[in-house]
């Protein structure tokens, strides 16, 4: 792997395989509208989708050992390291999962199918290159691709009102967020690539040099090792650069739903199509989350190494500690008077964000990633318990009320819905106890060590005790479900689905085993550092 | 040879939980398999128990049968297991318990594998808590316990059963998350002043031993505070008690009877250790609240008209004692209290098996719907009297030795003032009051109805009875079975607070001699 183009292919190939299996998707849904060797088309295009996300995730997880990982074209752009190895298999885990879920609520829905998963492949396309972002640009673009797509998934169900409402709110406030990060991304290259652009502009100077590289070269201060370089040596006075680092915040917020920018969280997940609100919690948050993470670590963290990077952390740790004590504390305050099932997971998930948001202050990515792959598999799972319970009449059952007597009528998927709000709650042994531990535990550990333990030691007791607020919510499901029903119990049912069955065992086995085993995971993940 | 005893017997309640689970369901056979496989399944952890009780070493006061592998290696915990004096008896206690409970269930038409499994889960967790060896792994298994504990509640359980359990889960987590700060707190303190990340509880325990490391008097008070109100909460002490009648009241017997003192062996194992010195600043306030529990139990109990809620607070009353016990910080009181949790344990299985066979037999609890029950049924008339006066503490039953020890203790301590343990002898006064009031009313006096449904006990009924009853004079006449392997672990606690406490003692030993001084503390 010495020659750029092998080095190219290495880092390319997860996406590579998502984006070409999302035209093949698409090409087998246009020309063969019935049937695909032998497979009904709708059965034939999920079945690729599943191929195509497995190929990835097993393509990112070969890379794993590889000695040497950490290469980097030649612009610099794009980075592929453990971190972005990770992300990458929790990106197929979502996918596969969702398609496993979406497969028979397409068919209930009589929505149309093809594009449907050409246009998850491409989301998670767009989630890879947000994970492999080491250059704004990318962030930029990998966001785009990722929302592009999204803003018709959420519509997707096209004769349903409110699926409409949630497209539409989150374009419009998508756009305006992609906006504000794209300003921020403006005024940043303004404060530190004012030189380089004119160098790369004046004629002669960088000679015989192509377009595309007097590009890269022009770009090359939205890099983020090339922000360092700014940071460390004019950073701490330089008021553009800093309010182009506070709209790019505003932007990451909205992504990841945290307060105050949450707003859109409940409507939209509500209105979309559940296996896409599944996907959204799960893949699209932690697609946020991740260059996040990387910009704030890479440029503004403590590891930079100058002697003013701990104080420009210790100041932007600040601003997200407030940033996540409202995040987590408006989400549970309004998940506890909620009556809709799929709000109140809407509400739970802003919490959560601002749970992986304690893994951000803390510095530790084999917390966040661990977090972020146990979250997947308690959202998804209890998402896709959700998609499961029909009215008689039409749609879901949505209302927490109409779970009266769910868990007595059908053992088993309440025995896992059950477990998935006790996951979501943090009980051990599941995998949301220690997903809570391991963030908690990081942060009091940065704590220690940036020296000023009280502000984290506060951050992990108002995270306590939202954990205690949660309780009540998730428990709210479970009681109703336990409670015997009432004589009009009949209204709603279970939809025998095999594959979601399936989607729900991994996700049962997953809590169950991070949690009981959390090694497993947690080791891989604590032997390298990002 | 090398066999993991420990583990067999922690994982094997909930693996023949999870066949009885798995097995199809439907027809009434199907039924009994389940039923079969579950007892099988807890009598075969029962004689493991027993096993490990007869190789047990009672000259030892450490850990035996010990396991210790990485489990989390990166935050230092492992999963570390190790049975010493203090939880053997315990240990035994809920291995005895889970099978009388299936074998009392297994005949009832409504009972399926998923009790059966949420039985066994529980006996798992509560294995768990007894033979951890590390505070992470203990803290998996406590908060593990109320996941079954609340479905027990919340599916099979009476009427408020809604409220029940959700109050019992609130008032749990409270304290859980209470714990884990303290855990926490303690895990940073070793790292920063010992070194290595390690939640392996003989560590901790011996850097508090060490005079250059130890925690200080201020520090410890707080970490003993978070602790405490989990435990407390659990026990339940005076203030903390109150999701008690409801969670008995509303629970089915199977929680009832599951019910183990395991707050109070925490206090043991970890509060007295771990904080020797904020142990004996504590000492007196947290015998002040045990005295309290011991009378307004007790006179709870009297006025009450349920008897489950009854005996819920009966059994409040008794924690009073288990806890006056321990904080006597005598041999005598600790070792009575251990004692103390599996009499208690053993009397309330009774007392609640019988509350509910009275509630089949006539659908209600209440005492007024009951009379004249002696003469229509003699056999459950004669358990129903050996059963409530081992409660009470009657000579030659069990519940005798451990009260006595315990009172002994008390007014023997040197720590604290002698004045708790008279106000609490009260308590064996209004124990005869609640407990024979109510069975003179329940089995004399006049029948209320007709008593055409009330059979005697029928031979599943026995079954379960039988080896209650079997213990109780056990104990009751041979009670060095139980404590002779507990006192060298209670010694070596002991030891470990006199350690623990050595420089510290000057000052706070003069306040304890008055309880007053004991009071000011708490407001401190």
């Amino acid at each position: 792997m010495n020659t750029p183009g092998d080095v190219y292919l290495v880092i390319l190939l997860p996406a590579l395989l998502l984006v070409v299996m999302a035209l093949v998707v698409i090409l087998v849904e246009a020309f063969f509208p019935e049937s695909f060797l032998g497979f009904p088309t709708r059965l034939a295009t999920a079945g690729l989708a599943l191929i195509g996300f497995l190929a990835a995730g097993v393509t990112a997880g070969a890379n794993w050992g590889t000695p040497g990982l950490q290469v980097e074209d030649n612009s610099g752009m794009i980075i592929l390291d453990h971190y972005t190895l990770f992300l990458t298999m929790i990106f197929c885990l979502g996918g596969v999962l969702t398609v496993l879920i979406s497969i028979r609520y397409l068919e209930d829905t009589g929505a149309a199918v093809g594009e449907y998963y050409c246009l998850l492949l491409f989301a998670t396309a767009g989630a890879y290159f947000m994970a492999a972002a080491n250059h704004l640009i990318v962030v930029f673009l990998g966001l785009e691709v990722l929302s592009v797509a999204i803003y018709p998934l959420a519509g997707f169900l096209r004769r349903d009102r409110r699926s409409n409402e949630a497209s539409l709110k989150y374009f419009l406030l998508g756009a305006f967020s992609s906006a504000f990060l794209l300003y921020g991304i403006a005024l940043i290259y303004g404060a530190t690539g004012l030189g380089r652009l004119q160098m790369a502009a004046a004629p002669g100077a960088s000679g015989a040099v192509s377009g595309l590289a007097r590009l890269m070269l022009a770009l090359g201060p939205l890099r983020f090792d090339q922000i360092i370089g700014y940071v460390l040596t004019r950073g701490s006075y330089a008021p553009v650069f800093w309010a182009g680092v506070a709209l790019l915040l505003v932007g990451f917020c909205f992504k990841a739903a945290l307060s105050p920018f949450h707003m859109w969280t409940p409507d939209v997940y509500d209105g979309a199509p559940t296996p896409v609100t599944a996907y959204m919690s799960a893949v699209v948050k932690a697609a946020a989350f991740a260059p996040f993470f990387r910009f704030f670590l890479d440029v503004l963290g403590r590891r930079s190494g100058s002697p003013g990077s701990y104080e420009i952390y210790s100041h932007w740790a600040m601003i997200m500690m407030a940033v996540a004590i409202l995040t987590m504390t408006w989400g549970n305050l309004a998940a506890v008077a909620e009556p809709s099932m799929k709000r109140m997971l809407a509400y739970s998930s802003v919490a959560h964000a601002g749970y992986i948001t304690v893994a951000l202050i803390a510095e530790s990515s084999s917390a966040l990633l661990f977090y972020l792959l146990v979250y997947t598999t308690m959202v998804i799972g209890s998402f896709a318990c959700v998609s499961l319970l029909r009215r008689r009449s039409e749609g879901e059952a949505l209302e927490i009320s109409e779970w009266t007597g769910v868990g007595l009528r059908y053992p088993w998927f309440g025995a896992a819905m059950a477990l998935f709000m006790f996951a979501l709650a943090g009980f051990p042994p599941t995998a949301g106890f220690m997903g809570k531990f391991i963030v908690f535990r990081a942060a009091l550990e940065t704590g220690a060590n940036a020296g000023h333990q009280n502000g984290y030691i506060v951050l992990v007791s108002i995270a306590l005790i939202n954990s205690f607020i949660s309780i009540y919510y998730y428990l709210r499901v479970v009681i109703a479900m336990y409670r015997p029903a009432p004589a009009d119990a009949e209204a709603v049912h279970l939809v025998r689905d095999r594959t979601a069955g399936a989607a729900i065992l991994i996700c049962v086995i997953g809590v169950i085993l991070l949690g009981v085993y959390p090694q497993i995971a947690f080791g891989v993940l604590s032997t390298f550092r990002f | 040879m090398n066999i993991p005893w420990l583990s067999i017997i922690l994982w094997l309640p909930l693996a023949a939980g999870l066949i009885a689970l798995l097995l199809p369901r439907g027809t009434r056979a199907k039924g009994d398999m389940a039923a079969l496989v579950a007892i099988i399944g807890a009598i075969i952890t029962l004689a493991l128990s027993v096993l490990v009780y007869i190789r047990f070493d009672n000259a030892l006061s450490s850990y035996q049968f010990e396991e210790n592998v990485n489990w989390l290696p990166s935050v230092g915990a492992s999963y570390h297991l190790g049975v010493d004096g203090i939880s053997l008896g315990l240990m035994l206690l809920t291995a005895f318990l889970a099978p009388l409970v299936l074998l009392y269930l297994a005949n009832r038409s409504d009972s399926s594998g998923s009790i059966y499994f949420a039985i066994l889960a529980l006996e798992t967790s509560l294995l768990g808590v007894l033979l951890s060896a590390d505070l992470l792994l203990f803290y998996v298994f406590w908060e593990a316990m109320l996941i079954p504990m609340y479905f027990l509640i919340s599916v099979w359980g009476g009427e408020r059963r809604a409220y029940g359990s959700l109050k019992f889960i609130l008032y749990m987590m409270v304290g859980s998350l209470l714990m884990l700060v303290g855990i926490l707190w303690f895990y940073w303190w070793y790292h920063a002043h010992v070194g290595p990340f390690t939640f392996n509880l003989s560590d901790w325990i011996l850097m508090n031993g060490t005079p250059g490391a130890r925690i200080p008097h201020d520090v410890q008070l707080w970490m003993f505070g978070f602790f405490f109100i989990s435990f407390a909460i659990k026990v339940p002490l005076f203030p903390f008690h109150s999701w008690l009648p409801d969670a008995q009241a509303e629970g089915p017997v199977a929680f009832n009877v599951m019910l183990v003192e395991v707050g109070a062996y925490a206090f043991i194992r970890f509060c007295l250790p771990l904080f020797p010195a904020a142990s004996l600043t504590w000492a007196p306030a947290i015998m002040t609240l045990a005295v309290i529990n011991v009378i307004y139990g007790a006179v709870m109990a009297i006025v009450q008209q349920d008897m489950k809620r009854l005996f819920a607070y009966a059994g409040m009353s008794h924690a009073g004692f288990i806890i006056l016990g321990i904080f006597s910080l005598t041999q005598q009181g600790i070792e009575g209290s251990i004692l103390y949790m599996i009499n208690s344990g053993l009397t309330g299985a009774g007392l609640f098996f019988i509350a509910d066979l009275l509630y089949r037999r006539r659908g209600s609890r209440a005492i007024r719907d009951f009379g004249g029950m002696a003469a229509a049924a003699p056999v459950f008339f004669f358990v129903f009297m050996v059963t409530a006066l081992a409660a009470i503490g009657l000579p030659g039953l069990n519940g005798f030795t451990s009260e006595f020890l315990v009172l002994v203790g008390a007014i023997r301590a040197n720590a604290v003032s002698p004045v708790f343990g008279y106000f609490a002898a009260s308590g064996v006064v209004l124990s005869s009051i609640y407990m024979l009031w109510m069975f003179q009313r329940v089995m004399y006096g006049r029948r209320p109805a007709p008593l055409d449904g009330v059979a005697d006990l029928q031979p599943d009924e026995n079954t379960t009875l039988w080896p209650l009853i079997a213990t109780f004079i056990l104990i009751g006449v041979w009670s060095a079975l139980v404590t002779q392997p507990m006192q060298p672990s209670v010694n070596a606690t002991i030891s470990a607070i006199d350690r623990g406490a050595g420089p510290t003692q000057t000052a706070p030993a003069l306040d304890l001699l008055m309880p007053g001084a004991g009071m000011g503390a708490m407001t401190r």
